[in-house]
């Protein structure tokens, strides 16, 4: 598993993963979550704090400095990150600087800020391999939120949200097409209602480590799909930090033979990754 | 060490549990993943004494904009606005309305008088 050793012997080479106090995929989650921030120069962004959730954020003298100085230590945990220096706690600092920044500003809320802020946190609070659990319960609790959500809106309930967001919204041509086919609202209440199963199925498939394959097979499609119908931004941050959080469960062998070596080479996932990231 | 990490990832997911069951009993939903769960399209009227503000001065005002749709819960529209008037606008007296539509349904309004 890449060793649970310090981080006195490893290396200074980002692509490398072994040796360090993470396994090697919790190390690569956490890379490429931060990387996403480095990549898209989200950390430049970070705000100063308005209308926080705490008023104490209100009480910082010079907001301009707090910010200057939460996005320069963003900027040095990231690297600390990369060149496999004390990982756990430059993951959890950088996820406790964008929890931070969430905190002081109410208009910066969004899921998916939330969701690389609780992830990187996790890792870095890794102890053991029963910490695995608390990022399957992570990955469970924001499916398990979602759906529940929706279950108790009756807007989802009766197709209407869909049947507004689809038509009115995003105007797809195909959609109302097909809708029009059928008597009203029954397309859209039915994709409503497979949205909330696919989240409730996430949520206990993520529950039970041997069906993992089958819980990121769904997740993958799932995000997808929601990405290629809204076309949203945040639909695109949110599907790059939920594949990345995926990558904490890929399983490595102890002594991978040359096919499994490739297969599961952490650099392939890597480049593939800033592949993925470059091209959306 | 082991333990206070143990005890922090702890608490980090019974927030976010705490959030989920929050959300059943208040109409924002902060932190408990709900998201593109309702869409909401509205328009933002703000008047300090008598004169009503630009589009410019309401996005400088709220840092949010006068109009568009939102994909998250309306209230967190009306939490940044009711917020800003009791904090950092509270001596400017603005009257405010919201006008708004969820999931295409009827238009509401929301106002604000201080």
């Amino acid at each position: 598993m890449g060793g649970l050793t310090t981080d006195r012997q490893n290396s200074w080479n980002p692509l490398v993963l072994s040796h360090t106090a993470l396994p090697a995929p919790l190390l690569l989650s956490a890379k490429l979550l931060v990387l996403y921030w480095i990549i898209n120069k989200d950390f430049l962004s970070l705000p100063e704090p308005f209308l926080p959730f705490i008023p104490v954020f209100d009480l910082i003298k010079s907001p301009y400095l707090y910010t200057q100085f939460l996005q320069c230590a963003f900027l040095i945990f990231a690297m600390m990150l990369f060149l496999n220096r004390v990982v756990r706690l430059c993951s959890f600092m950088a996820g406790f600087i964008i929890f931070l920044c969430i905190l002081g500003a109410r208009d910066y809320f969004s899921n998916s800020y939330f969701f690389f802020a609780c992830f990187l946190m996790l890792i870095g609070l890794y102890n053991n391999e029963k910490s695995l659990w608390l990022l399957r319960a992570q990955i469970a609790l924001v499916y398990f939120g979602a759906g529940l959500n929706k279950i108790f809106d009756a807007d989802w309930l009766t197709g209407q949200y869909f049947e507004f967001w689809a038509r009115e919204i995003l105007r797809h041509s195909w959609y109302i097409s097909l809708s029009d086919q059928f008597s009203p609202m029954l397309i859209s209440k039915i994709i409503c209602w497979l949205i909330m199963l696919a989240e409730g199925a996430l949520a206990v498939l993520f529950t039970f480590p041997s069906l993992t394959s089958l819980a990121i097979a769904l997740g993958i499609l799932f995000h997808t799909g929601a990405l290629v119908f809204t076309g949203a931004p945040d639909s695109a941050a949110f599907l790059y930090a939920m594949l990345c959080s995926y990558v904490a469960f890929i399983h490595r062998p102890e002594e991978p033979s040359q096919t499994q070596r490739l297969r599961h080479n952490p650099i392939l996932y890597f480049a593939l990754a800033a592949l993925y990231l470059v091209v959306f | 060490m082991k333990m206070t990490r143990w005890i922090l990832s702890g608490l980090i997911l019974s927030f976010q549990i705490g959030a989920i069951i929050y959300a059943r009993f208040a109409p924002m939903r902060y932190f408990c993943w709900a998201p593109y769960d309702t869409i909401s399209v509205y328009s933002v009227d703000v008047d300090i004494a008598d004169k009503s503000l630009s589009e410019d001065e309401i996005k400088q005002r709220y840092r949010l904009g006068s109009y568009g749709k939102d994909s998250r819960s309306i209230h967190h529209i009306m939490k940044i606005l009711e917020q800003y008037e009791k904090t950092y606008g509270s001596h400017d007296k603005a009257n405010i309305t919201l006008k708004y539509t969820v999931n295409g349904k009827e238009e509401r309004h929301w106002i604000w008088v201080d």
